[in-house]
């Protein structure tokens, strides 16, 4: 299969800081390819690279065959971009908002008018189109996002985290779209720290931290990377002395990695039936007081804290 | 060129959603040039501007200065302004402002002019009886009379001087003075005399101080809009929108033209309805309109330049807002839209020329007065150099920036 995107070694460095270093990858067409990796990991500037709105320090990346240095506008006629966050005019109605950007990518007259409708009924807001940005709820507003960046039928189609803050009917509908566009042959570059939507939506999957790729593969590759090991969850109460518990759990034999956040503990394990036992018993010694127990099978997250001994979301 | 206009025209569209925008760009200025039109008597009957003032004169001098006053408020310039008629005494004058029928009565004593001559006594008094409920009417009448008494006073001094000098010199006898002082101008019916503005302009019949007031408050308020304007460009930024349109096929040179052209669309519409609502409200006259377009078109051009410049120089909108509203008081001040610059020193008048405000205020008297295109001329050019001068210095900081290149770093 071709490629739609290849990215070559790009980096991005500010003064002292590197957002972005030696990234390479690439996109097939038709693929949904998730970057999964916590706040800051990089994956917006990436993004921004990848759409021409910042230049690389670095490296270059083609797009349908296409570098983004040297052919800005050739690239930004086969991308399609939903920001992280609302970039609408909330004084536009939602139809006014659809109409000035599908002029910007040069529809115009019964095309645009069709397509505006046609989107319109795609995000389930017919009825709301004359309606302001202003007066809608969080999750229409990001369906409206979404759609500004769809009207003009792109190859590639960047998604940053375009579930953040919205309530799960909303988020439920942003997923189902997002698998509809893909069946219809839109190529998805999709960022995320929510590792289940990597894992549901993703074809293949790049975990980045720190502005590095660490890990590249579908989800049984990379899963295959910690081998058996399953993911322990515990809750415990917030007044929980976390530190000592964590230490504590990393003495037990049958727990190779622990991680903590807030009243939450991540364990990984070779064997969870046997480390189950002895966590509880040492919990217990450490003055914890136990609120659940999950016992997962090796995922996305399993591979995050695998590699960098750190939860997605620390 | 479609998207430029397509940016413009959705930048307009926007400032007329902005209800907070929409009170200071045109409420604002509307409802201070209707507060001046009340105070002024500009909404009053069906001419524009003031209606006549009555005056009653009771002339008992029958010397050259009631002569003189008495033909000077009478006169054709002064016949829009005020109502002169005449009474044979003064009791019967003060009944006629005690009913209204008046604003002021003026008494002039017999042998005013007389006591006004060197060598006789102290000079009589002349008195003025006012309706006291007419605040700015009576304050026009006073100040007219203080003009006109100024001036009169200025000549006979002059004359009384010649008189001395003549005198001192043995060239004039004693007996040869009154002869001598009917022979000089100041005994004469004053055609010279007539009422000035500040700027020394004569006031034409019909003129109104609103056609003065409304346009100043329209180009101070132009202020006000244009960094909104620009403050809308780093609120695109910080909304996201911007980058929206960077990854589009849209240029950078595209959109900053295109939110240089809203900024100057929405100036040029402010200007262009409050041109039209003043002058139907208060029946105002602007002058011929292919120069009235002109000038807004000039004005809306130069302040737009100001507009993109503390844009451009500013870090965050918080920073265009305050600029913007310094400029519009400092702007509205310096170059006349709220005080007349006449009474400021020269090297301030001087850096009023910096302002839309002053050439936009230059032109819209001249055109009121009768002006024509070719007069407006010079100020229609200074306005599109100002404007060509600051884009560029604009254009200077927003290539600093990146601005203008396809992936700035800002």
């Amino acid at each position: 299969m071709t490629a739609i995107l290849e990215s070559r070694a790009l980096t991005k460095r500010y003064k002292d800081i590197t957002a972005v270093e030696d990234l390479s990858f690439s996109i097939a067409s038709g693929e949904i390819f998730s970057l999964l990796g916590p706040n800051g990991a990089g994956k917006t500037t990436t993004i921004a690279m990848l759409s021409t709105l910042l230049t690389p320090s670095s490296g270059d990346a083609l797009i349908g065959g296409h570098s983004i240095l040297t052919e800005a506008m050739a690239v930004r006629r086969l991308i399609g971009i939903v920001p992280q966050d609302i970039a609408l005019y909330p004084e536009l109605s939602a139809q006014e908002n659809l109409l000035f950007w599908g002029r910007m990518y040069d529809l115009e007259g019964q095309q645009l008018q069709e397509r505006v409708a046609q989107t319109l009924a795609r995000i389930g807001l017919t009825e709301r189109a004359k309606d302001r940005i202003s007066t809608f709820s969080g999750g229409m507003k990001r369906r409206v996002n979404i759609a500004a960046g769809l009207l003009h039928h792109p190859r590639l189609l960047f998604m940053d985290e375009p579930t953040v803050g919205i309530d799960p009917q909303s988020r439920r509908a942003i997923l189902d779209l997002v698998k509809e566009l893909n069946r219809e042959g839109t190529s998805i570059l999709y960022t995320t720290h929510y590792m289940e939507e990597a894992q549901e939506l993703s074809h293949r999957v790049g975990i980045i931290d720190h502005g590095k790729l660490i890990a590249l593969g579908t989800q049984a590759e990379l899963t295959r990377q910690v081998g058996e090991n399953s993911t322990l969850t515990l809750t415990v109460d917030e007044q929980d002395p976390m530190p000592a518990l964590l230490e504590a759990l990393r003495a037990v034999p049958e727990i190779s990695q622990a991680s903590g956040q807030a009243n939450l503990l991540t364990l990984i394990t070779p064997r969870a039936e046997a480390a189950l036992a002895a966590v509880v018993t040492t919990l217990s010694n450490a003055g914890a007081h136990i609120r659940s127990v999950e016992v997962h099978e090796p995922n996305l997250e399993t591979v995050f804290l695998h590699l960098t001994g750190r939860a997605l979301r620390d | 060129m479609r998207k430029l206009l397509l940016i413009g025209v959705k930048d307009l569209k926007l400032l007329f959603r902005d209800r907070a925008a929409l009170i200071f760009s045109l409420l604002a200025p509307f409802l201070l040039a209707l507060g001046l039109g009340l105070v002024t008597g500009g909404l009053e009957g069906p001419n524009a501007g003031i209606e006549p003032i009555p005056v009653v004169l009771v002339n008992e001098d029958q010397g050259p200065l009631g002569e003189s006053l008495s033909a000077f408020l009478g006169s054709r310039d002064l016949s829009a302004l005020i109502a002169l008629s005449h009474s044979p005494d003064f009791p019967a004058a003060q009944a006629r402002v005690d009913a209204q029928e008046a604003v002021t009565a003026i008494y002039l004593p017999p042998e005013l002019s007389n006591t006004l001559n060197p060598g006789v006594g102290s000079p009589a008094a002349l008195t003025v009886y006012e309706d006291e409920t007419q605040g700015f009417r009576k304050g026009l009448v006073r100040s007219v009379l203080q003009q006109f008494l100024t001036a009169y006073e200025a000549r006979s001094a002059g004359a009384q001087l010649s008189v001395a000098l003549l005198s001192q010199h043995n060239l004039l006898k004693p007996e040869e003075v009154p002869a001598y002082l009917a022979s000089l101008p100041v005994d004469k019916a004053p055609e010279a005399y007539q009422l000035r503005g500040s700027d020394g302009q004569a006031f034409t019949p019909g003129f109104s101080p609103l056609a003065l007031m409304a346009p100043g408050m329209a180009l101070m308020f132009l202020m006000y809009t244009v960094s909104r304007g620009g403050a809308s460009l780093l609120q695109e930024r910080a909304a996201g929108t911007h980058a929206r349109l960077a990854a589009s096929p849209t240029s950078q040179a595209q959109i900053l033209g295109g939110k240089s052209l809203g900024i100057f669309l929405s100036g040029a519409a402010q200007m262009a309805i409050l041109v039209v609502a003043t002058g139907l409200l208060f029946r105002l006259n602007w002058g011929p309109i292919l120069p009235l377009a002109l000038l807004l078109l000039a004005a809306a051009w130069a302040a737009t330049g100001w507009g993109l410049l503390i844009a451009a120089a500013a870090r965050t909108p918080g920073q265009v807002n305050a600029a913007g509203s310094a400029m519009m008081l400092s702007f509205g001040l310096l170059g006349g839209s709220l005080i007349s610059i006449e009474g400021l020193p020269a090297w301030l008048r001087q850096i009023a020329k910096i302002t839309p405000n002053y050439w936009g205020a230059q032109g819209f008297k001249l055109l009121a007065q009768g002006g024509s295109l070719a007069g407006l001329a010079p100020t229609l050019l200074a306005l599109i150099l100002m404007g060509l001068l600051l884009f560029a210095l604009a254009a200077f900081f927003a290539t600093r920036r990146g601005w203008l290149q396809g992936g700035g770093d800002d």
